[in-house]
């Protein structure tokens, strides 16, 4: 079941309600199950943040599968051409004043996610992440 | 989301509860600014009934954190579940504040 943004107004409490209606959703720990939420929270707020507009017909597509081993996250959006994995993780920071509100979201995802694969593909960016649910 | 207030010698501290998150971190970093401006300088944040922290949500901890800093107090968080010691590391919120295992720990800081 897919799950679709077409408006950068969105309540993200609707991710949640849409996580706990994956047919797996119960067989996931709560480990997994926060990680998914966050990985789809930081990836949405990215894309609405940066890249989407509301004036060209943007959408983010959600697709969720379950093989033996991974959950399978595909994220999909026509907007502005943005490639999460090569955005730099913050520096590690020793000081409360160097400390920034950015940059995290992206960071939190590549410190969950096993695997991630981003392409661009007729206008569309097109954004796997693999979840190993069984480790 | 819930705050609930203790005053507990020289610190109030802040137990939270629940999920901070895109969806209400806007409402938690209010609720913890306005009880800093109060003149609560010296906060504990007791995370052992925090299920769930967003990227959205650490702005709340970074927040409270610059504001008692402004004021010359002092800040200790305590009882990070591992998803939230996780993202404390990833965003090197661990090598900034002060994290303890357990409110005691936290309380003799």
């Amino acid at each position: 079941m897919a799950f679709e943004i077409t408006d950068k107004n969105i309540d993200f409490n609707e991710i949640d309600v849409y996580l706990q209606s994956l047919k797996f959703y119960t067989i996931l720990s709560k480990i997994i199950r926060n990680k998914m939420l966050i990985i789809l929270e930081e990836t949405i707020s990215n894309i609405l943040k940066y890249s989407f507009n509301d004036t060209k017909n943007c959408f983010i597509k959600v697709n969720i599968d379950i093989d033996a081993e991974y959950i399978k996250i595909r994220i999909i959006d026509n907007c502005m051409e943005f490639n999460p994995i090569n955005y730099e993780n913050p520096e590690k920071l020793f000081f409360a004043e160097q400390l920034r509100d950015g940059g995290n979201g992206i960071a939190l995802i590549k410190c969950y996610a096993d695997k991630l694969v981003y392409n661009r593909n007729y206008n569309c960016n097109i954004f796997d992440i693999w979840l190993n649910y069984k480790k | 989301m819930k705050i609930t207030k203790k005053q507990t010698g020289e610190f109030l501290v802040l137990n939270i509860e629940g999920k901070i998150d895109m969806s209400n971190y806007v409402s938690a970093e209010a609720e913890v600014v306005e009880i800093i401006n109060a003149g609560n300088k010296n906060i504990i944040m007791n995370c052992q009934e925090l299920e769930y922290v967003s990227s959205a949500g650490l702005r709340v901890f970074l927040t409270a954190l610059k504001k008692v800093k402004a004021l010359g107090g002092k800040i200790a968080v305590c009882h990070l579940n591992d998803d939230l010691q996780e993202a404390f590391e990833v965003s090197s919120f661990a090598s900034i504040f002060k994290v303890f295992p357990d409110l005691e720990g936290a309380l003799n800081s």
